[in-house]
């Protein structure tokens, strides 16, 4: 070994993230503007950093989900990256499918498309792919 | 020496890169742009083989 780093996963390619969807047989719905959602903030959440009440259900690309009413709606940020927005109330059928509040099916499945996308750029090529117990996804990537 | 990288996608999605076969600071220099493309470095540990010379190549006059 020469060095061991740990990266907190940013959702930052579209690329990447059409990658994700596609591997998870989602729907990325390039270019629309709203995602399904409960329609009214009630309160009992806090509204995810820098949105307003009147941002919610707004977006700039959208993920559907097969077997969820809601959606997940992807926004830009001014300083670069995207939000992720989408409801966990558990009727609208998403916060099973991703997995959690924290959506680590969704940031898994990016971050894997993301971290082969960058490599591949770099001349690696994957030699092994193992998935762990505990739901860890190992890649073996060898400098071709 | 064969260089590997090693990517580890964790159950809640952060990553852990592990590189291989490297010697020096040149794990370092391969993986920085992808480890900021992937997103914000928590942290880096270096290994045993960090503190060692890149190999370099001679020329040998026959």
């Amino acid at each position: 070994m020469s060095h061991v780093s740990t990266i907190a996963t940013e959702v930052n390619d579209l690329a990447a993230l059409k990658e994700a969807c596609s591997a998870q047989g989602w729907e990325f719905r390039e270019g629309q503007t709203s995602y399904r959602w409960f329609g009214r903030f009630v309160g009992d959440t806090p509204l995810p950093a820098g949105a307003r009440v009147e941002d919610l259900g707004r977006c700039d690309h959208a993920i559907r989900v097969p077997g969820a009413t809601y959606e997940v709606g992807i926004r830009a940020r001014s300083a670069g990256g995207y939000d992720l927005l989408w409801d966990y109330f558990a009727p609208g059928g998403l916060v099973g499918k991703l997995g959690g509040q924290g959506a680590p099916v969704l940031k898994r499945a990016y971050a894997e498309a993301k971290a082969k996308r960058e490599l591949a750029r770099r001349g690696y090529r994957q030699t092994r792919r193992e998935l762990c117990a505990d739901g860890t996804v190992r890649l073996v990537m060898v400098k071709r | 020496m064969t260089k590997e990288i090693v990517v580890e996608i964790g159950p809640e999605g952060d990553v852990r890169f592990e590189t291989r076969g490297f010697r020096g600071a040149e794990c370092e220099a391969e993986t920085r742009d992808v480890e900021r493309a992937l997103g914000r470095v928590t942290r880096t540990q270096r290994t045993r083989e960090y503190g060692q010379r890149p190999e370099q190549k001679r020329e040998v006059k026959a």
